[in-house]
């Protein structure tokens, strides 16, 4: 429908019955990215070697927690965005600001070699971790787009596409810690929060204009 | 007049969303003179059928994100006050493509229009600046003309110019948050 044959009786010819968007949608969708990440990642690369030791003392807790916990937060963000009659609460950042506050807290918990420059400098695993959550967070931001996105009605299309971002590229790095075994701060800044910063980029610039309506 | 609070619209608005031609037909009829209204006070007026068309289109594209739940009237509301905000924001991307291209003064009809509309913003605006904006977009003199009156320079003006119009969008975006 558009303004040149614009007309109440070709509206009203044009009704079909319309199932109205539901919130479970976006949870059943998450939910099936998450898992098929996990399921990427213990196919592909295999659970880390010290799976048990780190279940066992924390490390795989905080570490997956952080991009959980950040994930929840864009996930609620970008269901107040997806309706034009709904916006974010200040409350929903308090999960990220948790999964920030473990990062930090990481930073004074961990001994001066495991935040030291030189774990940036093992590139091998740091380009592995890059390219599969960032691919991972591109594949699931198209699926997200095609199954959620391209049905919403935001009066912030650019920040809802940079949110989802955020939201597909946490889903991957979570999964993607099955089998990370770095687990230095200073690393999980730079190239698992960076990667998940340049989903929301990539987001942000292809939505600003493609979700306006 | 279709008002804000018409009971009828939760209804009819549901019976849309199941394919109820003949709600929709009211429902689209009551909200074509609450949008004539809602738009008349704040835009010119021969832009408003077109906006109320905009609005229309939206609601029938984008009807599946109205929850059945909670009422239909904050839904079109915000809506109409989205398409609202996205229609003076181009107006102001106009101006300033105008300003950018010396065409200052132009006499094309949508550059009528924002003219018009932009001098509703011009109160939030800086008194220097509002002050060359009114110069230039309403009074219709050139930015040398406007720029020897004021004793600013030509880059000067174009400078206060955009740093205005700039602060009417930042109007628009925080009346789009709220």
């Amino acid at each position: 429908m558009t303004k040149e044959n614009f007309s109440i009786d070709s509206l009203v010819d044009n009704l079909t019955p319309v199932s109205p968007l539901k919130n479970a949608r976006l949870y059943i969708l998450c939910s099936v990215m998450l898992m098929a990440g996990a399921f990427f990642t213990i196919s592909t690369f295999g659970l880390r070697v010290d799976f048990a030791e780190s279940l066992y003392n924390g490390t795989l807790v905080w570490k997956i927690g952080i991009f959980v916990l950040l994930a929840i937060s864009a996930f609620m963000v970008v269901l107040s965005l997806s309706r034009p009659d709904t916006k974010p609460e200040k409350w929903h950042a308090v999960p990220a600001l948790l999964g920030l506050g473990i990062l930090i807290w990481q930073f004074y918990a961990q001994d001066a070699d495991m935040i030291s420059i030189n774990r940036l400098m093992m590139f091998s695993y740091a380009i592995q971790c890059i390219t599969t959550i960032t691919i991972g967070g591109l594949v699931a931001y198209f699926l997200m787009w095609k199954f959620w996105l391209v049905k919403t009605a935001s009066t912030k299309p650019a920040r809802l596409a940079m949110v989802s971002g955020f939201l597909t590229s946490s889903l991957m790095a979570a999964a993607y810690s099955l089998h990370c075994n770095q687990d230095s701060a200073l690393y999980i800044l730079v190239y698992y929060v960076g990667s998940v910063a340049v989903i929301g980029l990539f987001g942000r610039l292809i939505g600003a204009h493609t979700l306006k309506w | 007049m279709s008002t804000y609070n018409s009971q009828n619209w939760d209804e009819w608005a549901r019976k849309t969303l199941e394919g109820d031609k003949s709600a929709y037909r009211r429902l689209l009829g009551e909200l074509q003179q609450w949008l004539t209204a809602y738009y008349t006070n704040r835009i010119h007026p021969a832009a408003v059928d077109d906006l109320v068309q905009e609005a229309l289109i939206a609601f029938h594209t984008k009807k599946e994100t109205y929850e059945p739940s909670r009422p239909f009237g904050p839904w079109i509301a915000a809506v109409a006050r989205y398409k609202w905000i996205d229609y003076m924001r181009k107006n102001l991307k106009h101006i300033e493509l105008e300003i950018d291209d010396n065409l200052t003064g132009a006499d094309d009809t949508s550059g009528l229009y924002a003219r018009h509309d932009v001098e509703r913003l011009l109160r939030h605006v800086p008194k220097e600046q509002a002050k060359v904006i009114d110069m230039v977009k309403i009074k219709q003199m050139t930015v040398a003309e406007t720029a020897k009156k004021t004793g600013h320079s030509v880059s000067s003006v174009k400078v206060m110019i955009h740093r205005g119009l700039k602060t009417m969008r930042g109007v628009l975006e925080k009346d789009l948050a709220e």
